[in-house]
C-alpha cells in the first residue's frame, strides 16, 4: 500500500515508509515466537544503531515533521489494524499493553532523569500507588474504573509534589538515595497493611466499561473475534498517544528548556531568573502523574494489585528504558521501552537467567551507545513551528546607530 | 536616584570578611571596572549582587528598591544578569536554546496552555527566538547560521558571545560581567572588546560592571574604575586617577614598593 502511495506523492513517501517500518517491526516482534523475536528485536537495535549513524532516522524525522499530517494519518492506521492483526494470539496483545503502560512510565521518569538529570529511583513505586489508589477506590467505594484513573493521576501528582519536596534540598546522587529509600519504604509498607491485602494484594479490580461494552470480553470485529486484551491494546494506544503528546510538548516548551538547564548547571539556572524549585516539583508532579496513570490502568488491566510488580527491580527496568532509548527524547524513550519489554518477557522462558540476559543486554547497549538509542534531538523550531525566521526590520536599524567594528 | 547602590556590604565565611563594608553607587549608562589582586572579594561582590550569596550586613539597592533579601531567579527578574568567570552555558543546547534561556522566566504560557493552545504558545516562542537571533546576529553574523549546533562545538569567543546574548535577551538594566576576556588570545580580546562597546553604543542606558585583569580594557572601556583589596573598596575613580593612586599600586606591588 505505501508503495503505490509513493509514486503518487513524492513528498508523503518518506513518512508513509516510515510509519509502515514502525508498525511491521512492532507486530514482527509481538508476533513471532521467543526465539524468533529475540534475534529480530537485535536485528531491530542495530539497524537503529547503523540508521542513526548514517543520518537515516534524522532525515526520516525530519520528513516526518515536515509531511506530518501524513505520518500520524498512517500511524493511525497502522494503531487501528496492529490489534486485528494480532487478535489470533492474545499474548502478543497482553505484551502490546504493557509496552504501551512501560512507555507511559519511561515517559513520566523522563520528565525527571531525561529532562533535569535527577534520577529518581522511584517510579514503580508511583506506579504501585496509582494502581492501589484506584484499587481500593473501585473495590472499596465502587467507583468507576475511569474516575479511579484520573483519581489516582491526582493522587500521584500530589505525592510527587510531596516526595520533590525534600528531595529540592538535595542534588545528585542524595537524591537518588531519597528516592531510593522512598521505593524501598513503599513495598514495605505495602506488604504490611492489611487493608490492602498484605502480601497477597487485591484481586478482582473491576474492568473499564463504555456504558454496557465491557473492555473485560472478547468482542466480534468486522467478522474477526478479537479477545479482550485487543480491547485494552486500542485503549492503551490512545492512552500512550495522548501522553506521548503532552510529553513532546512539554520538552519542546520553556518549560523542558529550563529542566534542561537545571539539569546541567543549577547556579546559571538559578542566575537566569528560573525558580528551580518550582521546575523541579512540576517535574515530581507530572513525572507522578503519568505514573500513576499508568499504574491504575494496569491495575484495572490485570484485575490484580499486588506488591510485587511495584517493587524496587521493576524501578530498575524503568530506569534502563530511560538510558537505553535516549534520554530526554519522548519518541526515545518509547523505542526503550518497547525493545525492553520485548526482551523481558520473550525471556520468561529462561525465568533464571531472565535478569541475567536482561542486564547484559542493558550492559552492551550502555558500553557501546551510552546516550542511547535514538538521543535527544537539538529543538529545531522553525522545522517543528513551519515558520522562517526573519531577521527583522531593526536590523538596518542597530547597525547605523552602531560604531563600525574596524574603529 | 543611582541605578545600582550597595550599602556597606559585607560577607563573612566563617571569620573571613570577603566582602567588607563597600558602598557603591552606580548610574544608568556607567560602565564601572572592578579591579583588584586575587582573593580580593570581586567575584564575591558579584555573586552578592546576583544573589548567590546572600549578605551578612548591608544593603543592596536597585532604583531605590532593597533586593538583598531577594533570590538568585527574582533578582535576574527584577533585571540583573550576569556572565561567569568560565563560560557557563548549557553545552547539550543548541546555540538558540542557550539564548533563549534568558527568556526563560518571561514566557506568559503556562504548562496547560503549551499543551492545548498549541499555535499560541509557539508563537510567544517564535517571539523570543526572533528576539535572540538579532541578538546573536548583531554579536556574529556566523552564529546565525550555527543557531542549532550544540554549544559544545562552537568556538571560545563565540561562546562568551552567546553568553552576553543570553543576559541581553532578557532586557536587563545592569549586566554583571566577570573576567569576559579569561582564556582569550589578543585579537579575541579585541574582538570581545568591540562587542562590549557594542551593547554601550546600542543600550546606552544599560549599567555594566566589568572584573577584568587586561588594563587595556580597563583603559579604554570603563568610565569609572573601582579597586578592591582584601574585601575593601581602596579607590574609585577614571583610570588615570587611579594608576596614580599610592594605595593601588602598592595593593598590586606589595607595600614596599613605595
Amino acid at each position: 500500500m505505501s508503495k503505490e502511495k509513493t509514486a503518487e506523492k513524492r513528498n508523503s513517501g518518506v513518512p508513509l515508509l516510515t510509519a509502515a517500518m514502525i508498525w511491521l517491526a512492532v507486530f514482527f516482534t509481538l508476533y513471532l515466537n521467543y526465539n524468533l523475536s529475540l534475534p529480530f528485536l537485535a536485528v531491530i537495535v542495530i539497524a537503529i544503531l547503523t540508521l542513526e549513524k548514517k543520518g537515516v532516522i534524522e532525515s526520516a524525522y525530519t520528513a516526518c515533521i515536515k509531511g506530518r499530517k501524513i505520518f500520524l494519518l498512517a500511524m493511525l492506521v497502522g494503531a487501528i489494524l496492529l490489534p486485528l492483526a494480532l487478535s489470533a494470539r492474545p499474548y502478543a496483545l497482553h505484551i502490546g499493553v504493557l509496552v504501551c503502560i512501560y512507555a507511559i512510565l519511561a515517559l513520566g521518569l523522563n520528565f525527571q532523569m531525561g529532562s533535569a538529570d535527577m534520577v529518581n529511583f522511584a517510579p514503580a513505586a508511583f506506579f504501585g500507588i496509582g494502581a492501589y489508589t484506584t484499587g481500593i477506590l473501585t473495590m472499596n467505594l465502587g467507583i468507576s474504573p475511569w474516575f479511579g484513573v484520573i483519581i489516582a493521576a491526582v493522587v500521584t501528582c500530589i505525592l510527587g509534589g510531596l516526595v520533590g519536596a525534600p528531595t529540592l534540598r538535595t542534588k545528585g546522587y542524595y537524591l537518588s538515595l531519597v528516592t531510593m529509600a522512598l521505593q524501598l519504604i513503599f513495598s514495605l509498607v505495602i506488604v504490611n497493611i492489611k487493608a490492602v491485602g498484605g502480601p497477597n494484594g487485591m484481586a478482582g479490580l473491576p474492568g473499564f466499561a463504555i456504558g454496557s461494552f465491557s473492555l473485560h470480553q472478547a468482542h466480534d470485529f468486522f467478522g474477526i473475534r478479537l479477545p479482550y486484551q485487543a480491547n485494552y491494546l486500542y485503549l492503551a494506544l490512545l492512552l500512550l498517544a495522548v501522553l506521548l503528546f503532552v510529553a513532546y510538548r512539554v520538552n519542546l516548551s520553556s518549560k523542558g528548556l529550563a529542566l534542561n538547564n537545571i539539569g546541567q548547571d543549577e547556579v546559571v539556572a538559578r542566575c537566569l531568573g528560573i525558580n528551580i524549585n518550582k521546575e523541579k516539583l512540576f517535574a515530581f508532579c507530572i513525572g507522578g502523574a503519568f505514573c500513576g496513570i499508568a499504574g491504575a490502568f494496569y491495575g484495572h488491566y490485570m484485575s490484580f494489585v499486588g506488591p510485587d510488580d511495584y517493587d524496587f527491580s521493576k524501578s530498575l527496568m524503568i530506569i534502563c528504558m530511560v538510558i537505553l532509548g535516549g534520554m530526554d527524547n519522548p519518541l526515545g524513550v518509547t523505542v526503550g521501552a518497547f525493545l525492553l519489554i520485548g526482551a523481558n518477557e520473550k525471556l520468561r522462558d529462561f525465568a533464571d537467567y531472565q535478569m541475567l540476559i536482561y542486564g547484559l543486554i542493558l550492559m552492551t547497549a550502555l558500553w557501546l551507545r551510552p546516550q542511547g538509542l535514538i538521543p535527544k534531538r537539538v529543538r529545531n523550531y522553525e522545522l517543528l513551528f513551519h515558520k522562517k525566521v526573519v531577521l527583522g526590520p531593526n536590523k538596518e536599524k542597530k547597525e547605523a546607530v552602531l560604531p563600525a567594528s574596524e574603529e | 536616584m543611582a541605578l545600582l547602590e550597595t550599602k556597606g556590604l559585607s560577607v563573612a565565611f566563617g571569620g573571613l570578611w570577603a566582602v567588607n563594608g563597600v558602598d557603591f553607587q552606580m548610574e544608568a549608562g556607567d560602565v564601572v571596572g572592578l579591579i583588584g589582586p586575587n582573593g580580593s572579594g570581586k567575584t564575591t561582590f558579584l555573586n552578592l549582587i546576583s544573589g548567590l550569596y546572600r549578605p551578612t550586613k548591608g544593603a543592596i539597592l536597585l532604583n531605590g528598591e532593597d533586593i538583598s533579601a531577594l533570590k538568585p531567579y527574582e533578582i535576574f527578574r527584577k533585571g540583573i544578569g550576569r556572565t561567569y568567570q568560565s563560560s557557563r552555558l548549557c553545552w547539550d543546547l543548541s546555540v538558540i536554546d542557550n539564548v533563549l534561556l534568558g527568556v526563560n522566566n518571561k514566557h506568559e504560557m503556562g504548562f496547560w496552555s503549551n499543551v492545548f493552545r498549541a499555535k499560541k504558545s509557539d508563537a510567544e516562542i517564535f517571539r523570543h527566538l526572533e528576539k535572540a537571533l538579532e541578538l546573536l546576529d548583531y554579536f556574529n553574523p556566523k552564529l546565525v547560521d550555527k543557531k542549532y549546533e550544540l554549544a559544545q562545538n562552537i568556538t571560545h569567543i563565540d561562546r562568551r558571545r552567546v553568553e552576553l546574548s543570553r543576559i541581553l535577551v532578557s532586557e536587563p538594566k545592569v549586566i554583571l560581567i566577570d573576567e569576559l576576556t579569561a582564556g582569550l588570545n589578543q585579537e579575541e580580546t579585541l574582538h570581545i572588546m568591540d562587542d562590549i562597546k557594542k551593547i554601550k553604543s546600542w543600550l546606552p542606558d544599560i549599567g555594566m560592571i566589568i572584573i577584568e585583569h587586561d588594563m587595556n580594557v580597563m583603559q579604554s572601556i570603563p568610565n569609572k574604575i573601582v579597586v578592591f583589596n582584601a574585601g575593601e573598596k581602596i579607590a574609585e575613580g577614571s583610570y588615570s586617577d587611579i594608576i596614580q593612586d599610592e594605595q593601588v599600586i602598592s595593593a598590586y606591588l606589595g607595600g614596599a614598593a613605595i
